[in-house]
């Protein structure tokens, strides 16, 4: 009867969300920021902000992409309002609940971070946004993404399995506690080898892509199969597919067999859709765009905001290793 | 769960559905009118900026766009029109305007490369160009580029206002929020989170990069006018990660950019957003505008602080758009009305004498170029006809 009752309301509730898609300029209660890098040639800032008038809990963990999906953990609580940042490489030395350890040496991969309640639990407020920057040691270049938000459908029934879209299931009884993540993804930036305007050099894009659906408590990473639809600047489409499974860093030069290449689609800039195949789980990315000199050197950088759209049909699961049942 | 809670539930659900229904602007969706609180060129500087322009309906989409100087110089306010096939992507550099466009798209012009900062607001139209429409197809970005010993890059995506349908009043003023809104409502704040400015930053494992943040904040009012400017008063408060806040408050004609710690102060030290004055090395800005809405960019550098004024690196910080206005915005896209011109006057001095009569009788005759004399053909047709020679005699005779 209990579930019955709470089946019903979460049904409520998520009509009245139909609709809503992830976000970064909202408040959220699931952050994802899909290129964390500390490493050798880059350190990364990041901020995580409560944008509400309450003290808010906030249980994270770097997932680095290149190491089996090993995961380390921490939790902060952030008083109202509060904003707090850190260097992934050196982490946060505080007096105070906000204490953050250093990534693993090397890592390259995401953060995920979920606002808690006082037990900390997961909870859907929708308090926290975030950004990051990453900075290439060598030069201090930077670009900055805004942490990606999915928010609280308003009913969450505290484990540790995060339900993202879908239906009711046997590992959601309550259905979905978070948006469902995009049905697509859209993005304007300049095609692979692009020149830069009234300069001799060249951009080429990249992109960091990690699914939704992530078992970080296993360790046990999931695929993504993504169908690609790219619209040159005559209105000429090409597409192609790319599959990532727990994490990628990918130079739009080296996808679906040249498919970005300015000598191929033919104009300077494009409009690339991205979205999950067919029985695929949905995904989230953060995008940059590489200015290269003409010898080939990396001389700048520059985040480009990818525009979500639609509600994906998909249910995805975040696992977290928080230990709660 | 109790029936109340579950019907509180409920009621709950049915608010938010409400809540749902209503329009707030986002740099995240498509929409009709998009806002670039910041463009800048400047060649002794390096500066440029790049414009990216999509439509991303299944139809063309015309559009009318207004570049609005922050000095406001009405030489330096410039209009264009820009058509954009279904699915469409465009982009150019502001400083030499439609040069690598493809056919039909439209003519841009180049902002001067002596120095242009501030907006571009480009609103869908019908294909006449001028007659603003609901469509909510348009996505924009633009890229802020440093050319010169240390390139870089740094982008943010345009402020986006989908429209209500309705319309309000004359077509070149355009109304955001309120009762006879014709676009969403502007926010009633600004979030944005920076590194406040000085703040020491030690990256990499063992702090092997030793710097020091510097921010510049640009503050664009929504509502926007051709003659004037629109004023707004705003409120900025600070929140640092001890939870304290501050505040203080800027008037803004247009468009102000400044260093963070200067928007309060002349002496950055003594700033409310100094970062070892406050000891936190973030800030949570809240920014408000009282008779205009504001919108705001931020960008962030990391500069050694051995060479503070070496040119850096920016990366933008990313702003939320937060409630809505109550309060409507206007923004005018009217262009200053040109001096009346008068046929024959080639050198521009305001008279019409013999030999320019001489020359427009030459071109009309074809053994002269229009180029000789532009002024001759009133009516943009090529050609210089005997009425635009009659009415030049008549600017010789009369005055013009």
């Amino acid at each position: 009867m209990h579930r019955i009752l709470l089946s019903l309301a979460a049904l409520a509730l998520f009509a009245a969300s139909a609709g809503a898609q992830v976000s970064s300029e909202r408040g959220a209660s699931v952050l994802i920021f899909p290129k964390v890098v500390a490493d050798s040639s880059a350190d990364t800032v990041l901020q995580v902000t409560n944008l509400s008038g309450v003290r808010v809990g906030v249980f994270c963990s770097y997932v680095d992409g290149t190491d089996g999906w090993a995961a380390t953990s921490f939790t902060l609580r952030l008083e109202p309002a509060q904003p707090l940042s850190w260097s992934a490489a050196r982490g946060r030395e505080a007096g105070d609940d906000n204490s953050v350890p250093p990534a693993p040496a090397g890592m390259r991969g995401e953060l995920l971070c979920v606002e808690t309640d006082t037990a900390g639990a997961p909870a859907g407020d929708n308090r926290l946004v975030g950004q990051a920057t990453v900075a290439a040691l060598a030069d201090a270049d930077l670009f900055s993404y805004a942490a990606v938000g999915l928010q609280g459908s308003g009913f969450n029934d505290g484990d540790d399995v995060l339900c993202v879209g879908g239906d009711v299931s046997d590992s959601c009884f309550i259905g979905p506690e978070y948006d469902p993540c995009p049905a697509e993804w859209l993005i304007t930036h300049p095609a692979a080898g692009a020149g830069q305007p009234q300069g001799d050099g060249t951009v080429t894009p990249r992109v960091a892509i990690t699914p939704c659906s992530q078992n970080v408590r296993d360790a046990d990473p999931a695929t993504v199969d993504i169908d690609i639809a790219v619209t040159n600047a005559f209105g000429e489409r090409f597409t192609g597919t790319q599959s990532v499974t727990c994490w990628a860093d990918l130079s739009l030069g080296d996808v679906a067999g040249g498919l970005f290449d300015r000598a191929g689609v033919g104009s300077d800039v494009v409009q690339t859709s991205l979205k999950p195949a067919a029985g695929s789980g949905g995904f989230v990315l953060a995008v940059e765009a590489e200015y290269r000199a003409s010898g080939g050197a990396v001389q700048a950088r520059a985040g480009l905001a990818p525009l979500p759209r639609g509600a994906g049909s998909g249910a995805d699961l975040i696992v977290l290793p928080m230990g709660r049942p | 769960m109790s029936a109340r809670r579950l019907a509180a539930a409920l009621l709950l659900g049915l608010g938010l559905a409400v809540d749902a229904a209503h329009g707030a602007v986002s740099q995240e969706a498509p929409a009709s009118l998009l806002v670039f609180p910041l463009v800048r060129v400047d060649a002794s500087a390096g500066y440029d900026t790049q414009i990216q322009l999509a439509n991303l309906g299944e139809a063309a989409q015309t559009l009318r766009c207004v570049y609005a100087p922050a000095d406001l110089d009405p030489a330096a306010r410039l209009g264009f029109h820009l058509r954009l096939a279904a699915g469409q992507p465009v982009a150019w550099a502001a400083s030499l305007g439609s040069a690598d466009l493809p056919d039909g798209v439209g003519d841009i012009p180049a902002l001067p490369a002596s120095g242009f900062t501030g907006t571009l607001r480009c609103a869908a139209t019908l294909a006449d160009g001028s007659t603003p429409t609901a469509a909510d197809v348009l996505s924009g970005s633009a890229i802020l580029l440093r050319r010169g010993e240390v390139p870089d890059a740094a982008s943010y995506p345009a402020v986006g206002f989908a429209a209500t349908g309705a319309s309000a009043d004359t077509a070149e003023v355009l109304v955001l929020g309120g009762p006879m809104a014709e676009y969403d409502a502007c926010p009633a704040e600004i979030g944005l989170q920076p590194l406040l400015d000085a703040t020491p930053l030690g990256l990499g494992a063992d702090g092997v990069l030793q710097l020091e943040s510097a921010t510049t904040i640009a503050i664009a009012t929504c509502s926007s006018t051709p003659i004037g400017g629109a004023q707004a008063s705003v409120n900025i408060s600070v929140t640092n990660e001890f939870g304290q806040t501050l505040s203080t408050a800027k008037s803004v004609r247009e468009l102000l950019v400044s260093p963070l710690s200067r928007l309060d102060t002349s002496v950055p030290r003594n700033s409310i957003f100094y970062g070892p004055t406050s000891g936190s090395p973030s800030g949570n800005l809240r920014i408000s505008g009282g008779s205009s809405g504001v919108l705001a960019l931020a960008l962030t550098s990391y500069v050694d602080p051995a060479a503070p004024t070496a040119p850096a690196h920016e990366a933008v910080v990313h702003a939320q758009p937060l409630g809505t206005r109550e309060l409507p915005d206007l923004v005018d896209l009217s262009l200053p009305t040109p001096a009346p011109s008068c046929t024959g006057d080639c050198n521009g001095d305001g008279e019409v004498t013999i030999n320019e009569l001489i020359t427009g009788v030459n071109i009309a005759l074809g053994s002269a170029p229009l180029s000789q004399c532009p002024a001759f053909d009133a009516n943009g047709d090529d050609n210089v006809a005997i009425n635009e020679l009659i009415a030049a005699v008549g600017a010789a005779l009369e005055g013009c």
